[in-house]
């Protein structure tokens, strides 16, 4: 039979197929095929008597089922139509109701969210995971783990990573870690660190260059490339003759750069037949003389034997000094201060 | 509370014309096994020394007491033309200095 009057504005209906529920006069909650939101939302014929929502059925199942307030009779005349959706108004689905099924698209994979395409067709797609279509935010952000490392890798041939910020509101590159050179970094202004030590690689230094001292030599040095302090056990001599017993032999030196201090308390317990010039070697560097370097002098105190006599000492070669002119005694002691310049 | 101490060689180098072999050696003081101390000892070996007596009569150094890493490289790179060579110098040296 043809409708009669306006055709509805909004909204289905549908005959629900409840072909599949058996009324025995029994069993009062039947499977309606479908979800539904509201009891209102039904009409039922109960062997052609409209049932009233909420008095004679209720929903069950979170909208699933219907449920009869009295069990239909085995045989009963049942058919149950769905207004589905508003007619004339908005329906509002009962919480926690709507899910996939009730949305026009089909399931995507886990992980996936829902976009349109502008045309009002929905479908499931994947969270874009290129770092570039990350746009400016407006707050505080945290980038953190939990657990493994956070690593920044710019994979394009030579490229920098750049540490920028605004200083003053003046848009300013805090930090340059330059790809075309092995990641040398430049900072903006300043290096303060607050605890442990600067570590600086084998061959590699402090470079100084930018003081401009060098002048026009290319070949001056104004790389500090080394220090160290220490201690090492010198060897004494005389360059005539020998002593007969060597007492207690002390050395410290430092090292900076190239050149080499040097402190050492030597004593001699018995001079024996020792004459002449006495050698120190066991130096803790090789010396970079290659001769006789009669400007690397500084003094050796005698004591004990001959009260105190400043002497002069020179290197002898590039393992040695030689303290020029030592008296020698039996007991004397000697505290020995010098510098002199390494070979590396 | 357990201190240990342990002395390792750090770094033998050979220098120069006349092969001088530098030790460096650090000794470490570690507190639960914890490192509260480092000190570091340091020598230069030449291959030999000439006598005082008169005669420069070249002296090899004796390395029997030194590990036998520096005895190896001792006994590779302290050829007889080296302690010649040395030997040489030193007499010189001596000779200038007086």
């Amino acid at each position: 039979m043809a409708y009669i009057g306006q055709g509805i504005k909004q909204g289905t209906f549908k005959v629900l197929d409840t072909s599949g529920n058996t009324y025995n006069g029994s069993n009062t909650t039947f499977s309606l095929g479908t979800q539904v939101g509201s009891a209102a939302q039904l009409l039922v014929s109960h062997d052609g008597v409209i049932q009233k929502a909420g008095t004679d059925y209720t929903l069950a199942s979170g909208g699933a089922s219907i449920t009869f307030s009295t069990a239909p009779a085995s045989g009963a005349s049942i058919f149950i139509v769905e207004i589905s959706g508003a007619v004339g108004g908005t329906v509002t689905p009962s919480d926690n109701s709507v899910g996939v099924t009730q949305l026009n698209l089909s399931d995507g994979s886990s992980g996936q969210f829902i976009k349109t395409d502008g045309s009002g067709t929905l479908s499931f797609a994947s969270v874009s995971s290129a770092l570039d279509d990350i746009s400016t935010g407006d707050a505080a952000v945290t980038l953190a783990t939990s657990a493994g490392n956070i690593t920044i890798d710019a994979q394009g041939n030579d490229t920098d990573i750049i540490f920028k910020g605004t200083d003053g509101s003046s848009d300013t590159t805090f930090l340059t870690l330059d790809g075309s050179d092995a990641g040398a970094a430049t900072l903006n202004n300043g290096l303060t660190l607050s605890d442990g030590n600067l570590v600086v690689a084998d061959g590699h230094g402090i470079d100084f260059s930018a003081t401009s001292n060098s002048g026009a030599g290319s070949n001056i040095a104004e790389l500090f490339d080394d220090y160290e302090e220490g201690t090492f056990t010198p060897s004494v001599a005389p360059t005539s003759g020998a002593f007969s017993a060597v007492g207690t032999v002390l050395g410290f030196y430092t090292k900076i750069g190239r050149m080499v201090h040097i402190q050492c308390s030597i004593t001699i317990t018995n001079v024996g037949n020792g004459s002449a010039n006495m050698d120190l070697t066991g130096l803790p560097f090789t010396s970079a003389s290659t001769g006789p370097v009669h400007t690397m002098m500084t003094c050796a105190r005698e004591t004990q034997v001959l009260g105190q006599n400043d002497e002069v000492i020179m290197s002898r070669d590039v393992s040695a000094a030689v303290i020029l002119g030592a008296h020698f005694g039996n007991g004397m002691e000697y505290s020995v201060n010098f510098i002199y310049r390494a070979a590396t | 509370m357990a201190l240990t101490k342990e002395t390792s060689t750090i770094a033998t180098e050979v220098v120069g014309q006349y092969k001088h072999i530098q030790v460096a050696e650090d000794t470490v003081i570690k507190e639960d096994d914890v490192e509260i101390s480092r000190t570091r000892h340091r020598k230069t070996l030449n291959c030999g020394s000439l006598s005082t007596d008169g005669n420069n009569t070249f002296i090899d150094t004796d390395i029997s007491e030194e590990s036998s890493e520096v005895q190896g490289i001792a006994n590779l790179v302290w050829t007889q033309s080296v302690k010649d060579a040395w030997k040489a110098k030193m007499i010189a040296d001596k000779n200038a200095i007086g």
